[in-house]
C-alpha cells in the first residue's frame, strides 16, 4: 500500500436487495468526490478478504447496512479498533461466511487490525429484491456521506501538515 | 442399553443450511437423515429459453465458492454441441483459472472450516488465538487463489471473463508472471500444510467406497475427462445417465444420486486422488508419500490431507501453466450455434459437476440438467454417519454430536449448490 492509498473506504452490500445496498451507495458518493489518497472498495465477497485489503493501511472505514429493528435510517458509528463491535447490531448470521464482526474478531486474534478502523452502520428498512433505497435510508445515507467525507478530509489535512 | 437422539438444527462451517438427525434404539442406529432444507434454486428452469452463450454467466451464480466449476462444465457442454474444441493456450488458461478456484476453496475449507474440528476449537476465530501464524498463512494462500481468479476471471467470485469458446480477454505473459513469486510461496506452504494435516488425530472410520471422478489420459483432472470409478465404470460423459440416476427423498430438497443397480458413491478429493494418483504432479505425489498417505484413502476424515495434497497440485500446475504460457492471438474460438444435446463435466473442489444441455438451431436452451457434487455425495454422507455412530456408541452425546458434524464437513458440502443444508439431530430412544 503506497502513501497515496493511506485511506481505505469499503462499502458492503447487495445492489439488488434494496436498503442492503446503502454501504455501496455511500462509498460511490465518496468516490465521486475524488479525494486524493483514498481507495474505494465497492463490495467484498468474503470477509477474510478485508484483512488482506487493509494490510498496511493506517485508516480504514467500512460502511454497511444494519438490521437491528431500530428506526430506519439510524446511523451508527463504531471505533472497531478500540472497542468490540456490538453483536446485537452486527450479529454473526452465517454458518460459513465471515461477516464484519467475525472478520474483525479474526483480525484482532491474529494482530491484523489496521491502525484505525471505523464502522458506519445504517439501519435498513426494506431488504426485498429491488434496486432503490427507502426514503429514510437514502436521507440518512446522504448525511453519513457528509460526516464520513469530513472525517476523511480531516485525516488528509492532518497528514498534509505533518 | 443405548437409546438416544442426536440432533443438530443448523450445522456450522458448511456452505448453506442443513440438518442431521440420528436415532439410536437398543444400541442400533434406526435412522440417519442428512436433510437439506435450502430452498430449491430453479436454475435449470432459468436456463430454458436463454441463449447458449449465457449459460456460463447464469450457472456461475449457483455458487460463490465454485463458480468456475459451473462455468467450465457449461462451456464444455456448449462447445461439444457446437463442435468446437478449445485448445492450446486457452485450454491452459482454463486450467489455471480452475487452479485458482481449488486453491481458494481448499484453503478456506482445510484451514478455516475443517481444521478447527481436529484441533478442538469452535471456529477458526478461536483457533486463530492459539495458531495465529497458521491462520495468517491460510489467508495468504487463499488470497493467491483469489488473485488468479481476479486476473483471469475479472473478479474473485462469479468471474465475468470466461465465455463459451474461451475468454473475453486474455492476460499477457508479463501479467501472469506476477503470479510466480506468490505461487512459489503458496507451493511451499501447501507442502508444509500436508505435513501439518497428516499430523492430526483422525477418528476411526473406513468404508468400501465407490469413488467416482473424471480421468484424463494426460493430466490430473480439472476441466475434462471420462467418468470412471474404482468399481469398473469408465464411460464417456454422454453415457452418464445410463449408469447414474437421481432419486427424490422426502427429507432433502436436493436429489440423491446413486450408481444404477448399486448404491451410493463418493465424489471429490478422495475419489480424484484414488482414481488419478498416477497423474499427480511430482511435488504433490512426493508430499503425499512423505506424509505416509496411501494411494487410496478410505478414512473420510483424512480427506483434509488429500485436500492439502491437491493444494500442492494446484500450485504446481498453476506454476507450470504460467511458465509455459504464450499469449494467444485470439481470446476465444468462434462458436456458432447448432441444434443438439451435449455434456460437460468438470472437477469442482468438492467433486464432479455434471451438466447436460439441449439447444435448438437458434442457440436457445431447450433443456438443462445440472448435478452438483454435494447432491451426489448426500447418500455417502448418510452412510458414513450411520457406520460412524454404530462403531462409536460409547461416545458421549457431546463428542458424538461434534464428530458427526465433523464427518459431514469431511465432504466440504456446498449445500446451497446442491439444491437443485444442515440441522443435526441424533435421537437415542
Amino acid at each position: 500500500m503506497t502513501d497515496r492509498n493511506r485511506i481505505l473506504v469499503i462499502g458492503i452490500g447487495n445492489d439488488f436487495r434494496s436498503d442492503d445496498a446503502v454501504g455501496l451507495y455511500v462509498v460511490r458518493k465518496i468516490e465521486e468526490m475524488g479525494l486524493e489518497g483514498v481507495t474505494i472498495i465497492k463490495g467484498i465477497n468474503d470477509g477474510t478478504s478485508m484483512i488482506e485489503l487493509w494490510a498496511g493501511v493506517s485508516n480504514v472505514f467500512v460502511i454497511d447496512c444494519v438490521s437491528s429493528g431500530d428506526n430506519p435510517g439510524k446511523v451508527y458509528r463504531f471505533d472497531a479498533f478500540r472497542n468490540k463491535i456490538p453483536e446485537d447490531r452486527f450479529p454473526s448470521y452465517s454458518s460459513h461466511a465471515f461477516n464484519i464482526t467475525d472478520t474483525i474478531a479474526l483480525a484482532r486474534n491474529i494482530d491484523r487490525l489496521p491502525g484505525s478502523l471505523i464502522i458506519y452502520g445504517i439501519e435498513g428498512e426494506n431488504f426485498d429484491t429491488g434496486d432503490r433505497l427507502s426514503d429514510a435510508v437514502k436521507e440518512s445515507a446522504g448525511k453519513a456521506v457528509i460526516r464520513l467525507a469530513g472525517e476523511i478530509e480531516r485525516i488528509i489535512c492532518s497528514k498534509c501538515t505533518d | 442399553m443405548n437409546n438416544r437422539v442426536i440432533k443438530v438444527d443448523y450445522l456450522a462451517r458448511v456452505e448453506g443450511e442443513g440438518q442431521l438427525l440420528v436415532k439410536i434404539k437398543n444400541d442400533a442406529v434406526t435412522d440417519v437423515k442428512f436433510s437439506i432444507i435450502e430452498p430449491p434454486r430453479f436454475f435449470e428452469a432459468f436456463l430454458r429459453g436463454r441463449h447458449f452463450t449465457e449459460a456460463p454467466d447464469i450457472t456461475a451464480r449457483i455458487c460463490g465458492i465454485c463458480p468456475v466449476a459451473y462455468q467450465m462444465s457449461s462451456c464444455h457442454a456448449m462447445e461439444s454441441i457446437c463442435g468446437v474444441k478449445v485448445d492450446g493456450a486457452l485450454r491452459e488458461l482454463r486450467r489455471l483459472l480452475y487452479c485458482g478456484e481449488w486453491i481458494e476453496s481448499h484453503a478456506l475449507h482445510v484451514f478455516m472450516l475443517h481444521a478447527p474440528d481436529f484441533l478442538g476449537y469452535e471456529d477458526s476465530i478461536q483457533m486463530a488465538k492459539d495458531h495465529p501464524d497458521l491462520v495468517k498463512n491460510a489467508l495468504k494462500l487463499k488470497k493467491i487463489g483469489n488473485e488468479i481468479m481476479i486476473l483471469l476471471g475479472g473478479r474473485e467470485i462469479h468471474p465475468i471473463n470466461p465465455k463459451v469458446g474461451g475468454f473475453y480477454k486474455v492476460p499477457t505473459k508479463k501479467q501472469l508472471q506476477g503470479l510466480v513469486e506468490p505461487l512459489k510461496w503458496a507451493l511451499d506452504f501447501a507442502i508444509e500444510s500436508v505435513k501439518i494435516m497428516a499430523g492430526l488425530e483422525f477418528p476411526e472410520l473406513e468404508r468400501d467406497y465407490e469413488f467416482v471422478s473424471l480421468r484424463h489420459p494426460d493430466e490430473y483432472p480439472l476441466c475434462e475427462g471420462d467418468i470412471v470409478s474404482n468399481k469398473g465404470i469408465d464411460i464417456e460423459l454422454s453415457k452418464f445417465f445410463d449408469y447414474f440416476e437421481e432419486q427424490h427423498v422426502p427429507h432433502s430438497t436436493s436429489l440423491h444420486a446413486v450408481v444404477k443397480d448399486r448404491d451410493d458413491y463418493l465424489t471429490g478429493p478422495m475419489a480424484r486422488y484414488a482414481n488419478n494418483y498416477d497423474k499427480l504432479t511430482p511435488k504433490a505425489k512426493k508430499a503425499a508419500e512423505d506424509a505416509g498417505l496411501p494411494k487410496v484413502v478410505l478414512n473420510p476424515f483424512k480427506s483434509i490431507i488429500v485436500r492439502a495434497v491437491e493444494m500442492v497440485f494446484a500450485c504446481e500446475e498453476a506454476l507450470r501453466v504460467v511458465d509455459e504460457y504464450k499469449m494467444p492471438d485470439k481470446a476465444y474460438v468462434e462458436v456458432k450455434s447448432k441444434a443438439g444435446v451435449g455434456f460437460g463435466c468438470s472437477e469442482a473442489p468438492r467433486g464432479i459437476c455434471f451438466h447436460r444441455y439441449e439447444i435448438d438451431d437458434g442457440g436457445i436452451i431447450k433443456d438443462a440438467r445440472i448435478l452438483a457434487p454435494t447432491s451426489q455425495n448426500q447418500k455417502a454422507i448418510e452412510k458414513d454417519l450411520r457406520q460412524f455412530v454404530e462403531n462409536h456408541l460409547d461416545l458421549s452425546h457431546e463428542k458424538m454430536t461434534w464428530q458427526c458434524e465433523q464427518a459431514i464437513r469431511n465432504y466440504d458440502p456446498c449445500i446451497s449448490c446442491s439444491c437443485h443444508f444442515l440441522n443435526l439431530q441424533i435421537e437415542r430412544e
